[in-house]
């Protein structure tokens, strides 16, 4: 990173940003964890100076959607429950604890992109450009998720 | 339904723990020193005991792109015996053509005879962002890609933009299937690829204002909201070149050696769908009529399905039948289903499939089809 000084300042505005991205893509909290330390040590990394926040920002997004892929194609992962870190993960209401626990029962394909547009306010065309899919399969994955936690929500 | 607000709410308390916190301080006194991710110490605990496949692997995790770009398809993680198969069968094109620094890399194909993969690799001069040219409008600007081949057609033809493991604007992997319109296998296939031109959808800028200031916001390609009389959409986005050129590609690929399971060994009186085209073209309404056949034979390759009927009515096309059950209780999901001659049903495959591990063939009147069934 040009400026290696500022790596404690992108970690205190968009730590969590990756860390949520990565356990949305990954559905794990400890590959997360792993992938947000490495998507940080490659920001570390990092020669080119950002233009904005915001191309810091998607940058991040970026690197952490490539790191969670990898780890999703290799063959090693942490076998964990969410019970696990339930000190860490603490929510306001029962509600707020369900809707968490059937977004992550919910396949992949779908979580990341409802996290995407419902956190962090993409459009359906900035997603695709995030993971490089075209902006019909975006939309119809976000139908399709949202059907699917409807569902899961109506079995709770 | 999910209310926005209520799952902002709940990620909003997900947070990175303070240990990962902790750990993402000290990167920065470590100096960027190379760490050993968790992941990778097992890795190297179990390193003894990981298979062959973990050994040929990639940095990126596999020997060659177009298996990446099946595995990232996939909603399940492949198992070792496809992965097998599909690096077995990949084969390594590696033809490139530069026009004013723009390459075009054939890069890796399979096919089965009836279904064909070909993964290309595009790389354009440094500043140029192909994704933001490629995809600013809606879609690929695909048109100006003919392929042509003897026996594999343009029907069925998808062209996908896959991950190409990088973050570089640069550099873009595309992934055609192709889909044979015969029925019979060759063992060879010569299919022909030619990019007149790069092109992408640019948004007009200028039009886009007026629209906006018309409308409150810019339209989409397809808005559900306007109509064709509200604004153009060819003119808002526009097909403009990027690069000017021809990268033609002749590619001969042999079949993978992964041989097509049968799954009829003797006739199978059954009931299945046919399109009545007839209906069809008098009111325009797609009708589906039960037919009674007798199924001849079904083949299954990794990548797509093949069966042939006895003929009964003239003009009647068989839809797809077939639910596949892979024993993992899984179904298999279809991309496209093309009726040959009548009696003949080319099945191409999502993903590619292990034919070993299908449980049995569902079709719809009930009737089940096992591999092992005498």
């Amino acid at each position: 990173m040009a400026d290696k000084d500022r790596l404690s300042e992108y970690a205190e505005r968009y730590l969590d940003t990756v860390f949520r991205v990565a356990l949305n893509a990954v559905g794990s909290y400890a590959d997360a964890e792993d992938i947000s330390q490495d998507v940080f040590l490659k920001l570390l990394r990092q020669t080119k100076p950002f233009e904005s926040e915001e191309h810091v920002r998607n940058w991040l997004i970026r690197v952490t959607i490539n790191e969670s892929k990898n780890l999703l194609r290799s063959k090693w992962r942490h076998n964990e429950s969410f019970d696990d870190h339930a000190a860490t993960l603490s929510f306001d209401s029962p509600a707020h604890s369900e809707l968490f626990y059937a977004v992550m029962a919910l396949d992949d394909r779908y979580r990341l992109p409802i996290y995407l547009h419902y956190y962090e306010g993409y459009s359906t065309q900035e997603i695709g450009k995030l993971l490089r899919l075209p902006k019909n399969t975006v939309c119809s994955r976000l139908l399709r998720g949202r059907e699917k936690l409807k569902e899961k929500l109506s079995e709770v | 339904m999910m209310m926005q607000q209520d799952y902002h709410d709940t990620f909003e308390n997900v947070r990175a723990s303070s240990t990962l916190r902790a750990k993402i301080a000290a990167l920065e006194t470590e100096k960027a020193e190379k760490r050993t991710p968790a992941i990778g110490r097992k890795v190297l605990l179990a390193a003894a005991i990981v298979s062959l496949l973990v050994l040929t692997v990639s940095a990126t995790g596999f020997s060659s792109k177009l298996l990446a770009f099946f595995a990232s398809r996939s909603e399940q993680q492949m198992d070792e015996g496809l992965v097998d198969i599909l690096e077995t069968g990949i084969r390594d094109l590696n033809i490139a053509h530069t026009i004013d620094g723009y390459t075009i890399e054939a890069d890796t194909a399979i096919t089965d005879g009836r279904t064909a993969f070909f993964l290309f690799h595009i790389t354009a001069p440094e500043n140029v962002n192909l994704y933001e040219q490629v995809q600013n409008g809606d879609t690929l600007a695909l048109s100006s890609i003919n392929v042509s081949s003897s026996a594999l057609g343009e029907q069925g033809t998808l062209w996908t933009i896959a991950d190409d493991g990088d973050a570089m604007q640069n550099t873009m992997d595309l992934v055609c299937r192709l889909q044979s319109v015969e029925g019979a296998l060759s063992e060879e296939n010569t299919v022909s690829f030619r990019f007149d031109n790069l092109s992408g959808n640019f948004l007009n800028e200028t039009y886009a204002s007026e629209l906006k200031e018309k409308f409150g916001y810019v339209p989409k390609m397809i808005d559900p909201n306007l109509t064709e009389q509200d604004y153009d959409a060819e003119r808002l986005y526009q097909t403009l070149t990027i690069a000017s050129g021809l990268w033609e590609f002749k590619l001969n690929v042999q079949n993978c050696t992964a041989p097509a399971v049968e799954f009829v060994h003797e006739p199978v009186s059954c009931t299945i769908l046919y399109n009545d085209q007839d209906t069809l073209i008098a009111t325009g309404t797609p009708c589906h009529i039960d037919l009674s056949t007798r199924l001849l034979s079904v083949k299954v390759t990794p990548l797509g399905l093949t069966a042939e009927f006895d003929k009964v009515q003239d003009g009647c096309y068989p839809t797809n039948p077939f639910t596949i059950v892979m024993k993992d209780g899984s179904t298999v999901e279809i991309a496209t289903s093309i009726s040959v001659a009548e009696t003949q049903l080319n099945i191409a495959f999502d993903t590619p499939i292990d034919p070993s591990q299908i449980d049995h063939l569902a079709l719809s009147d009930g009737t089940n089809l096992y591999l092992t069934a005498e």
